[in-house]
């Protein structure tokens, strides 16, 4: 996945990218709907299985809002069940930041229009390029978003610099980093595994998925079967 | 609010964008959760080496060759890493990001981790010890990645030496995260286990079953004349629900079911096995109720000689299957179009013995080497121990260059893996973090 670090665009893919992704979608939606009606889902039901502690999320300063009040990142992983990737505002590879940014809205509109859920949920996404995603213009996409933020709320963070950023990234086991020329050279492209990292009350990793084989409706799953798990004993195991 | 349609429209959108991913996993026979597919010309192999009594220095190593033609070394041995000691080295493994690779040992139950940033020089970053204590398996045999995590599957246990044993899941770190027996008499299995291999799509696991420490430690010629221990092998393979960890079937494929290859076709959800006492190709696959089933779909070779299957490889399009006999040294290509009635259509001797086998994503260039287990490989003269290379028209191998690994120094060549230079610096690298990224 990679994307040219040139002009910041504050949308996170161009028209022609949604105008090609609706009609993937349309086709694919279709195609969907009748593989679940003939064979139902593989998967198991909410609450029937365990999701075992991987890691903890990592003690880190992040930005949200202003460049001038570090926050701790273990305040956007506890307290509710968070779900986190890593993203770009520039990033166009298709196959990159766009399904992070769709899967995202996907799980966002079922966390709203699920009341079971509201205000036991967050989504938090960080960026992979702190120089250009300053807290100021990530602002924007928190705007945007601002009045469904008690419900479903949606945080976008940034770092100081990649050095700040750097020590996540390995503690979480995100590989990403620049394209070499062919001098060996680092590019401005950007390249990075896709991943999302499912995170309990406690800032325990529970799950880690990567975009090629992620399904928000699993994730779902998996975010209600910790849900169920911390109604039924107060706290993980 | 978004409608629900429209959610799973996006939703959609998603798997369309991620399918290609999906369905073209990595080279054949890595997990399908590998990222950084070397779909071109692959740089480096990686071949983790028993070390051998009055070879070199004896001791287990990782050697790396020069795998690309167009380089001067081309068919060299340019790196070797020697770990100490000899524990039985056998199987290896890619975490998911491809960072690292872990190596393990049957016989102490050492499991060793490898930097393989930068693939012509990899370094040895930890060893762990402790798999055998602290979960009472013994013999880490397959590592199987899925994301942040290595799933690495015993041969045997630490109370008898025999057959039964489990799963252990891994942080990437090397941090225990679960594990779990493997399914015994309450659910008809034997415990026993041997390969890893996941379909994501359908959350199933399928696991294969060989046989304990005590048995594969044995002299094989000892081991073929006792009667007790030819019956200690496995004769089952384990449907496991993959989200869950929880086996959910167990199915009856007698005879030491081994190396599990799920087709990357797209629209196929099926897997081929081979088993190494009776030879035959096994098609795992759902019936019409939607039931995981096994059934023997092929003789490989003449089964009353028994020639040993061992390693099996699958070409990227699911349409062919390599399939190495060990006691016979040859290579066998069958046709598996339709994968119900495969046809073996070419085979090759290889050497006086060949174990495992190693096909690049387009399928033109295929790699063997020699050892199966110290003990079972073959005495004096017959003792081959080479890597081969050769190039695939579809018709004929052609052999490309070959490393006697004794007059190297080397020792036993077994479990290869392809690696290539890496195309990214990690972020954060102009400063000392990149160091740090690299490092465990």
């Amino acid at each position: 996945m990679k994307g040219y670090l040139a002009v910041p665009n504050p949308f996170p893919f161009r028209a022609g990218y949604a105008a090609i992704l609706l009609v993937l979608c349309s086709l694919l939606a279709f195609q969907g709907i009748a593989q679940a009606d003939s064979a139902g889902s593989p998967f198991p039901e909410p609450g029937s299985y365990q999701l075992y502690r991987i890691q903890k999320v990592p003690d880190a300063y992040v930005l949200e809002h202003s460049s001038w009040w570090p926050r701790s990142l273990s305040t956007y992983a506890s307290g509710k069940v968070t779900l986190l990737s890593f993203f770009y505002a520039t990033c166009r590879d298709p196959t990159g930041c766009p399904v992070i940014w769709s899967s995202f809205e996907t799980i966002h509109a079922e966390i709203l229009d699920d009341p079971k859920l509201h205000g036991k949920v967050r989504l938090v996404m960080i960026s992979l390029v702190p120089s250009l995603d300053t807290p100021e213009r990530l602002e924007l996409f928190s705007f945007a978003r601002r009045s469904t933020h008690e419900d479903a709320p949606w945080h976008f963070l940034t770092t100081w610099s990649e050095s700040y950023l750097a020590p996540i990234l390995k503690e979480l086991g995100q590989a990403a980093g620049r394209e070499l020329d062919a001098y060996g050279e680092p590019t401005q492209f950007i390249t990075h595994q896709v991943k999302f990292f499912l995170i309990d009350e406690s800032s325990w990793v529970r799950e880690i998925y990567t975009s090629g084989f992620f399904s928000p409706e699993v994730a779902l799953n998996d975010i209600k079967t910790l849900l169920l798990e911390e109604k039924k004993t107060g706290k993980p195991d | 609010m978004k409608s629900k349609f429209l959610s799973g429209l996006i939703f959609a959108a998603g798997l369309v964008l991620a399918a290609p991913q999906a369905l073209h996993a990595d080279e054949t026979c890595n997990s399908p959760f590998t990222a950084a597919l070397v779909t071109g010309q692959e740089q480096f192999m990686h071949v983790w080496t028993l070390g051998m009594v009055g070879v070199g220095d004896e001791s287990d190593k990782l050697v790396t060759v020069d795998v690309d033609p167009k380089s001067s070394n081309y068919g060299k041995v340019i790196h070797s890493l020697s770990v100490g000691g000899r524990g039985e080295a056998h199987h290896t493994g890619f975490t998911d990001d491809r960072r690292f690779l872990w190596a393990g040992r049957l016989d102490d139950s050492k499991i060793i981790i490898f930097d393989i940033s930068k693939p012509a020089e990899p370094k040895k970053v930890k060893v762990i010890e402790d798999f055998a204590d602290r979960t009472g398996y013994v013999g880490p045999h397959t590592f199987y990645a899925i994301p942040g995590r290595m799933i690495v599957q015993g041969l045997s246990n630490t109370m008898d030496h025999g057959g039964k044993t489990g799963i252990v899941v891994y942080t990437n770190d090397g941090e225990i995260v679960s594990q779990h027996d493997m399914p015994g008499d309450d659910m008809g299995g034997d415990a026993y286990g041997y390969d890893i291999g996941i379909n994501p799509n359908q959350n199933t696991m399928l696991t294969s079953s060989f046989t304990g420490w005590t048995n594969y430690m044995m002299d094989f010629g000892a081991l073929v004349k006792d009667p007790v221990a030819m019956k200690n092998f496995g004769n089952t393979m384990a449907v496991w629900d993959l989200k869950a960890m929880k086996p959910i079937k167990v199915l009856k494929v007698p005879g030491a079911p081994l190396e599990i290859r799920w087709s990357l076709r797209p629209g196929d959800d099926w897997a081929l096995t081979s088993t190494a006492l009776t030879s035959k190709l096994w098609l795992i696959k759902k019936d019409d109720q939607g039931e995981w089933q096994a059934k023997a779909v092929s003789d490989i070779g003449d089964p009353s000689k028994i020639p040993l299957p061992v390693d099996i490889s699958i070409t990227a399009n699911g349409k062919g299957l390599w399939v190495n006999t060990f006691l016979d040294g040859t290579t066998r290509f069958f046709d598996i179009s339709d994968i119900e009635n495969p046809k073996e259509v070419y085979s090759k001797t290889i050497g006086n013995q060949v174990n495992m086998v190693s096909q690049s994503w387009d399928g033109k260039r295929v790699y063997f080497t020699t050892s199966l287990l110290a003990n079972w490989d073959k005495k004096g003269r017959e003792n081959d121990q080479f890597l081969k290379a050769y190039d695939w028209d579809g018709k004929e191998l052609t052999e490309k260059f070959a490393i006697d690994f004794v007059k190297e120094g080397l020792g036993r060549a077994h479990h290869m893996k392809f690696s290539a230079k890496p195309n990214s610096s990690a972020l954060g690298s102009t400063s000392e973090t990149y160091q740090s990224l690299l490092s465990n």
